[in-house]
């Protein structure tokens, strides 16, 4: 980790978002301020069109705030231009969505392949891929895993690269709970082995036992922030 | 071998029935255009020997009771290398073999 540990992960001061203009004018976020340290485990709460994935997606650098400033380090996110945010994603972000965007067409090794390619010093696929837990699995196609299991090999794909920060949008949304639990599981390995900050977007509020930190969105705006002195693990939550 | 390779040669692979008849289709859309073009060469050439051959005009230029003279004004056109005049007229004729007239054109002979 060679990020300046005196500064947080991310900060962001007045972070507002809106969709459209004058009467059809969608406020999606409605200034946000918050402080992430590095090396949390984050979960972020809220309902639907609570503002949740569009900070997530500003933190990120796939979107741009409206008004306001967001910070990853010492990085300014919102006056970067488009090819320093590719730059800031490449190398520092890894990403993980509730479907698992898997190339129907490549192994699972394969699949993390397509990223150890572009990164600069990433592990090994097969290295990823044990520390999901699918040593065994490196050479079958997604149509011959089961839905935690892909799920797990877009979290390999996700940290093979050892990015500083993961980003998780609902990753166990399409998941049962026995299954959810495991991709935590891995979600919380990856946090403590490699040291990442990871943010897990979620509409289920059992989760946010496990977190250091749990922000919760309501109406384009963090609602409360609750800070878990003790975390219980992901085998222990039910939803 | 790159995963992006594998992934195309696999996706080929995979829809290879759909990929032959395309490419069969290109193949045979090619080899036509080839066969016109030569075909038409070999026509415009055909017919550049044969005007050639016998000496026929590049334009012809039809008028109506047109005095001679005015040759000479063609003749001073700019590319024009040789002009030559007829008289043309057309008839119906009779023939002993046929039992309807037939559609006649004549077609004068310059003087020896």
């Amino acid at each position: 980790m060679t990020e300046k540990l005196s500064l947080p992960a991310f900060r962001s001061t007045g972070i507002t978002k809106v969709y459209g203009s004058g009467a059809a004018a969608v406020h999606a976020l409605r200034g946000v301020d918050l402080e992430i340290p590095f090396g949390e485990l984050v979960v972020v709460l809220g309902p639907s069109g609570s503002g949740k994935s569009t900070m997530l997606n500003i933190l990120g650098g796939l979107d741009r705030a409206t008004d306001g400033e967001a910070f990853y380090s010492d990085l300014n996110l919102t006056e970067m231009s488009d090819a320093s945010l590719t730059q800031y994603r490449r190398h520092h972000v890894g990403f993980v969505f509730q479907f698992y965007n898997l190339m129907p067409s490549l192994t699972a090794r394969e699949n993390v392949e397509l990223v150890t390619e572009i990164a600069d010093d990433p592990m090994s696929a097969d290295e990823a891929l044990a520390l999901v837990g699918l040593e065994e699995r490196i050479n079958h196609f997604p149509a011959q895993l089961s839905g935690g299991e892909q799920q797990r090999v877009a979290i390999a794909r996700a940290i093979a690269k050892r990015p500083n920060i993961l980003f998780c949008d609902e990753p166990t949304g399409a998941l049962d709970s026995a299954t959810g639990r495991t991709v935590l599981r891995v979600l919380m390995d990856v946090n403590e082995s490699l040291g990442a900050t990871v943010l897990i977007i979620t509409h289920a509020a059992a989760t946010a036992g496990m977190a250091d930190r749990v922000l919760k969105f309501s109406d384009g705006r963090i609602s409360d922030v609750i800070i878990n002195k003790t975390k219980v693990s992901p085998e222990e939550i039910a939803w | 071998m790159s995963p992006l390779d594998k992934k195309l040669g696999r996706d080929l692979w995979r829809m290879k029935g759909q990929a032959i008849a395309i490419t069969l289709v290109i193949a045979v859309g090619v080899l036509m255009l080839v066969m016109m073009d030569g075909l038409v060469n070999s026509l415009d050439e055909t017919r550049s020997a044969y005007y050639d051959r016998y000496r026929l005009a590049d334009v012809f230029a039809p008028v109506k009771r047109a005095p001679n003279y005015v040759l000479n004004d063609l003749a001073a056109i700019d590319g024009v290398t040789a002009v030559a005049s007829r008289v043309v007229g057309g008839a119906l004729i009779n023939l002993d073999n046929t039992l309807v007239p037939i559609r006649a054109q004549a077609v004068s002979l310059p003087r020896r």
